[in-house]
């Protein structure tokens, strides 16, 4: 998988490079809209990462372009611009996801798998670790040969978390993952609590507790090797 | 004997004249009740002369409602210049000079504010991006005794506090500076309908009854988007505010919303709840924002805002223009 990260900020740039490459991604970058512009016009990415505000010009004409030339390059916006009209006019352009600023790098790797998958039309919908099969698009579980009976928000918990697995994934970055802005903090940790509790208890029932551990204070980790 | 009477009677006559045309000047009412027919020439000269005045008074009346329609034409939004007609009054001219000093000062202070709007969002987000990616793969370091991962997780949950509290100042300042002017016909029971979807799972969770009188359904005209986030406040302190298995009631009456909800009595005074960092102190974590933002909301729009405790109910009752 190549990825093309075009952010001006060096040193956001350079941690979504960290994050990206453990990923095991083929990853390259640009920090100025021409070099952007350049990128996107000699080589063929699998993914492109962009910034709005870029000197030199605006990102949303780099998207424009990728749409227009290569419509298989799956795009996400990520900006500090956190109005309705600014995600409508991303997304109206032909992005494929909008992230704003400041927001978790375990969402954002959530998110590009999540367009990855759609785009390039795996041919399987599923995450296997072991004994534990998720499937994305019937949205079910199986944990040694039965389906479980998740709800949804315990569904997609588990789904992030799988994504990221091998990693702390913050209380925070659920939250802000599950519902976006809508929820203050205090109340969404409890919540999380809550469901992240249920998904275990489900897991445990069918001998796959070992895949959830919790980092105490912190949030939760998905276990997998 | 004849002089001094003629002397007299031409002291009265111009005493006469004088009073009247001042009476005239200043009271044009009870010169009529007066009914001094018999001064009929002294009345016709003294009309002449409030004519006169008359009409300069309505040339100035005329140019200073020509400068308050330009006045009333003047949006800071718009970049289009403030023209006044040139006036024969010196004065005017002063006035008008003064007047497009103050525009333009006007004009400044609000693209500054309006700047930096858009500059602490975009200065303070990358940032706090930055610290918390830092924490984010810090986190998932080999080796970190469990002191370390406690003291990362407070460095990331605070610096997700300041996030969210960035942007809850930022939306404060864009409705101050009337940012959503995208003014919609707004179903108020829609709004609050899907607001409530949004919070099922935390209603649920705290075991919250919700009684719904919806009454007719009528609309607002507003932004929807400063509608959801209104609503979207309201309930979430109407759920946090609330007991375990307790309730939650919206009524709605011709253009009145009451919500009221079952919950402790406030120990902060009812009048500050809409300063901004107020804040009930038993519930940490709290923005301290979210009243404000009701507040400026309800202001744009007319909208009537009342708190009040009885009964042990909070009840916040909100009357649509």
């Amino acid at each position: 998988m190549k990825v093309l990260i075009v952010e001006d900020e060096q040193e956001l740039l350079d941690l979504m490079l960290r994050y990206m490459k453990r990923e095991g991604y083929v990853c390259e970058h640009a920090t100025t809209f021409r070099e952007g512009y350049k990128k996107i016009n000699n080589h063929e990415y699998d993914c492109a990462i962009v910034d709005l505000n870029l000197p030199g010009g605006d990102g949303l004409k780099l998207i424009e372009i990728l749409r227009k030339e290569m419509s298989n390059t799956a795009t996400i916006i990520i900006s500090a611009r956190n109005t309705v009209n600014d995600r409508i006019n991303g997304l109206e352009v032909g992005a494929d996801d909008y992230l704003t600023k400041p927001f978790n790098l375990s969402e954002l790797n959530a998110r590009i798998k999540a367009i990855l998958r759609r785009k390039t039309n795996q041919m399987s919908n599923e995450l296997v670790f072991g004994n534990l099969q998720i499937d994305l698009d019937k949205r079910s579980v199986v944990a040694n040969q039965t389906t479980l009976k998740l709800t949804k928000k315990e569904f997609d918990i588990l789904v992030y978390l799988a994504r990221n697995k091998n990693r702390v994934v913050t209380k925070d970055s659920i939250a802000e993952y599950l519902w976006g802005d809508y929820m203050d903090d205090a109340f969404s940790y409890d919540f999380i609590y809550a469901h992240v509790k249920n998904l275990r208890k489900k897991l445990v029932q069918n001998d796959c507790g070992d895949y959830l551990k919790t980092v105490y204070g912190v949030g939760y980790k998905f276990i997998s090797n | 004997m004849n002089r001094i009477n003629g002397l007299y009677a031409a002291i009265t006559v111009m005493a006469i004249f004088t009073g009247l045309c001042l009476a005239s000047y200043f009271f044009p009412q009870q010169l009529l009740t007066f009914g001094l027919i018999s001064l009929i020439p002294l009345l016709i000269l003294g009309i002449g002369l409030r004519m006169i005045t008359n009409r300069r008074i309505q040339g100035l009346r005329n140019q200073l409602t020509q400068i308050i329609g330009t006045l009333e034409e003047f949006d800071v939004d718009e970049p289009k210049k403030v023209i006044f007609d040139k006036s024969t009054y010196p004065l005017f001219n002063e006035l008008n000079e003064s007047i497009l000093e103050l525009i333009e000062r006007i004009r400044s202070n609000y693209q500054a504010n309006r700047q930096f709007t858009q500059n602490a969002s975009h200065e303070l987000q990358t940032p706090l991006a930055i610290i918390k990616g830092h924490g984010e793969i810090l986190l998932n370091s080999p080796n970190l005794k469990e002191k370390e991962i406690t003291a990362l997780g407070v460095i990331l949950q605070n610096t997700n506090r300041l996030a969210k509290l960035n942007h809850a100042l930022i939306l404060l300042s864009k409705i101050e500076n009337n940012r959503y002017s995208d003014v919609e016909t707004v179903s108020i029971q829609h709004v609050i309908s899907k607001i409530l979807s949004n919070f099922k799972d935390l209603i649920n969770l705290q075991e919250i009854k919700v009684e719904k009188d919806f009454g007719k359904e009528f609309t607002v005209e507003m932004s929807e988007t400063l509608a959801e986030i209104l609503f979207a406040n309201l309930f979430q302190n109407a759920i946090r505010y609330n007991v375990e298995e307790g309730f939650i009631r919206i009524q709605i009456q011709e253009r009145t919303v009451t919500i009221s909800n079952s919950g402790e009595v406030l120990e902060v005074a009812p009048a500050s709840l809409f300063k901004r960092f107020k804040r009930e102190s038993t519930i940490e974590e709290s923005l301290g924002l979210g009243l404000s933002i009701v507040q400026r909301i309800c202001e744009l729009y007319d909208i009537k805002i009342t708190y009040q405790h009885q009964h042990g109910l909070h009840q916040l009752i909100l009357v649509f223009p």
